[in-house]
């Protein structure tokens, strides 16, 4: 997972449990080891019973989940099983002044042994603070420096990870609102609560359009440099939201007019905020069954 | 029988045959000498004593004395001679007895008491009434009298009587008792006023239930009002002078509070203390004042969070009631806090906003003109909840969706002579201070209460009504 510091990493993680339950896809979802079992269990509890938010990762957490399809598989290639190797690491890790920590070498022993990376962009954070490109590029240099002194003469100049780019905080209103303005939120006709989303399709024009207000003006930089340094046919765009929206239990609907499911003391103090009703995750499963599939895919068959 | 019943006997029955602007006389010697006592009945009836002291009486030559000094006040008739003490002059007694041959009687009470005592027994002659203001359709006002008591009542007869008190000058509400006399003059003359007793007092305005008590001719008691009635020496046809000829509708005042209670008990406690100020202030100016209490808390944003919603606790009350109400608020948020203590339940309260929003709405479909001149002083901190998502504050909206602009300026279109008064904690958040605090805006700290109520009109120069009124309004 790669993302700046307080973009949502460990919450993605920590609503995967949740996402699973309130949509049937087939899957069904365990920790590998006894320290990941006890993780899943605490982070849903944390956000499901306390409506809290899991504290901040200090360092890197590494979780060892396994998916298993309940369903049989849909195609040949899908395994019944998926083991997720997720690394969380710290988003301090991500500043450039931690790239002598040796915890910042380890992510990025991480990363390279890694075949797929979760992206999170914050729009908020990057309207507030503006810091993507900063915590990126230096990672990213570090990453190509990393391959291109291993000898790896195949090196192209890209990296050969595919990319989920999570557009995170999806309910925040002045997300919801840049997306009904540029008219790609989307409703699915089945769906009760008439909840909206972002079709994939669409989610880099919202990601355009964020990146223009960036708080630095690098917004647009950060884009550019995913579309540069990684193979563009290995990038997907996704737009999600770790809670989800707030649906008036008075009328089981979703109300575009009030649509905030976290609860702030201030404005903007989303670090302190309490989830206010049920959690309904955005997009937090489909990133991650999009990059096993695509990595299911790529190894050579047995 | 003893000397004071045949002094009471002969002071009665003296008394009822004393003809009307008639009088007869009285000599007592007692303890301080010689003194004549007039007893007299006006043309309406009404008897009252009065005496002249003669001090120094001579034993040396009681002829002089009794020429010179006592024969000149006899004019008239001279009922009977009363020796209260042992040492009286008993020459000039006896010339007393032999020059106006009058019944000498020997009693053991001063002969003050006595005389009292029969005047206070004696019956009414004519009709009492009490002065009134009389409301007629629209806001015109008539003078009128009000039958309190019939000829032949006595003391202890009562009249009970509701009537209203408007707000008036430094004199006070006037009582005056009357009579009139009919049959005199023309025969379309309207009957001749006469006052019987002028008393007053500045009362509370209000509406009263008083029980008028004949307490004996010339002398009535009002009990059931507030303050105690002094003699008032004006004459009536001065005081009538000053009744306006129309009740204005705007000297009544409508003070609606608005009361925040969400947070802290301690806030809670400084907004009622100020609320209760203003009331005693604005009433304190003299008006009419009739008092609303609508309160309000925060709404249910998330699960396990408290709705308070906006209440109307009293309408168009008296000012007592009202703060009676207040203290009730105050005494709820106590039991409140103590409550959840004990229940050590997580309760979340969305701190941000109040529903604010929807005091105004429930203000907005009750508050007319007619109850008078409408005040809507709000006593809170913070901002209320947006109808729809708010983008700059994030601020929870209304459930309920209501639009503090819209329902405040269907207010202020409905009411133009709205007046708007705020009073504020530290920090006030929100636009809607602004058009709350319009004319009036006071820090919970160190508000002026006077100039606060005076910016909001309810302390404007009022309109004086002298005497009760009844009508419309009053009963």
């Amino acid at each position: 997972m790669w993302g700046a510091p307080g973009t949502g990493k460990t919450t993605f993680l920590g609503v995967l449990d949740i996402a699973l339950n309130r949509r049937d896809y087939g899957l069904t979802m365990t920790g590998a080891n006894d320290a990941s079992v006890n993780v899943l269990i605490e982070m849903t509890e944390t956000i499901n019973d306390d409506r809290e938010f899991p504290p901040a990762t200090d360092s890197i957490d590494t979780f060892k989940w396994d998916l298993f399809t309940v369903q049989p598989p849909q195609s040949s290639t899908q395994p019944a099983k998926i083991t997720l190797k997720l690394t969380d690491p710290s988003g301090e890790l991500m500043k450039n002044t931690r790239r002598s920590d040796p915890n910042r070498k380890k992510l990025i022993d991480e990363i390279v042994d890694s075949a797929g990376i979760l992206f999170m962009f914050d729009p908020i954070r990057e309207f507030e603070r503006g810091d993507a490109f900063s915590t990126t590029n230096g990672l990213l240099k570090q990453l190509m420096g990393a391959y291109s002194l291993n000898g790896q003469n195949t090196f192209t100049g890209r990296l050969p990870h595919y990319v989920a780019v999570c557009i995170t905080k999806f309910d925040e209103p002045r997300i919801l609102e840049t997306a009904r303005a540029l008219n790609i939120l989307r409703r699915d006709p089945k769906d009760p609560h008439g909840l909206p989303f972002v079709h994939n399709n669409d989610a880099p024009r919202l990601l355009d359009s964020l990146a223009q207000v960036s708080g630095s003006g690098d917004g647009g930089m950060t884009v550019n440099a995913l579309k540069t340094h990684f193979y563009p046919q290995r990038v997907e765009y996704f737009v999600t939201s770790a809670v989800g929206f707030y649906v008036d239990p008075r009328t089981k609907k979703f109300d575009i007019d009030d649509p905030q499911n976290l609860v702030k003391d201030k404005a903007g103090m989303a670090n302190s905020a309490r989830i206010r009703g049920p959690v309904r995750p955005i997009n937090i499963v489909e990133p991650v069954m999009w990059l096993s599939d695509c990595i299911a895919q790529s190894r050579p068959q047995m | 029988m003893s000397g004071d019943e045949s002094v009471l006997d002969a002071l009665t029955t003296g008394l009822e045959r004393l003809e009307n602007n008639a009088t007869f006389k009285v000599v007592e010697f007692g303890k301080n000498g010689a003194a004549v006592w007039s007893i007299s009945r006006d043309a309406w009836g009404t008897p009252a004593p009065r005496y002249t002291a003669l001090t120094g009486v001579p034993g040396a030559d009681p002829t002089d004395f009794y020429y010179d000094q006592l024969a000149p006040l006899l004019e008239g008739r001279l009922l009977l001679v009363a020796l209260t003490t042992l040492s009286y002059p008993r020459d000039v007694v006896q010339l007393l007895r032999e020059e106006q041959n009058v019944p000498v009687y020997n009693c053991l009470a001063p002969l003050e008491d006595l005389i009292k005592m029969v005047i206070r027994a004696s019956p009414l002659r004519t009709f009492y009434e009490l002065l009134v203001l009389r409301q007629e359709a629209g806001e015109q006002l008539s003078l009128a009298r009000h039958p309190l008591f019939p000829p032949d009542a006595v003391s202890g007869y009562t009249a009970d009587l509701v009537f209203r008190c408007a707000p008036t000058d430094e004199h006070g509400t006037v009582f005056a008792v009357v009579t009139h006399q009919t049959g005199s003059g023309a025969p379309s003359a309207p009957p001749r006023m006469h006052s019987i007793e002028i008393q007053s007092a500045v009362i509370p305005p209000g509406t009263y239930d008083v029980r008028a008590v004949l307490a004996r001719p010339g002398h009535v008691d009002f009990q059931g009002l507030l303050v105690k009635l002094e003699r008032d020496r004006r004459k009536l046809q001065d005081i009538v002078r000053t009744i306006p000829r129309e009740l204005r509708a705007a000297d009544g005042a409508h003070l609606v509070c608005m009361l925040e209670v969400s947070g802290e008990p301690e806030p809670l406690e400084q907004r009622v203390e100020r609320l209760e100020s203003l009331i005693d202030t604005a009433e304190a100016g003299g008006r009419a004042l009739k008092v609303s209490l609508v309160t309000y808390g925060q709404h249910a944003v998330e699960r396990n969070g408290t709705e308070d919603p906006a209440m109307t606790l009293a309408w168009a009350t008296t000012s007592h009631l009202a703060k009676l109400k207040l203290r009730e608020v105050q005494k709820a948020k106590a039991r409140q806090v103590q409550e959840k203590k004990s229940r050590q339940v997580a309760e979340r309260e969305y701190g941000r906003a109040a529903q604010l929003e929807c005091a105004v709405r429930e203000v907005n479909s009750r508050l007319t003109a007619r109850d008078g001149h409408p005040v809507l002083v709000t006593a809170g901190a913070r901002p209320p909840h947006p109808a729809k998502v708010d983008l700059a504050t994030e601020i929870i909206p209304c459930r309920d969706k209501v639009r503090w602009q819209d329902e405040l300026s269907q207010l202020q279109v409905k009411l133009p002579q709205l007046r708007f008064g705020a009073l504020l904690g530290p920090d006030p958040f929100g636009d809607i201070w602004r058009d709350l605090g319009r004319d009036a805006h006071g820090d919970l700290e160190v508000v002026d209460m006077p100039t606060f109520a005076t910016q909001l009109g309810l302390r404007d120069p009022v309109q004086a009504v002298p005497f009760p009124i009844v009508g419309q309004r009053g009963t």
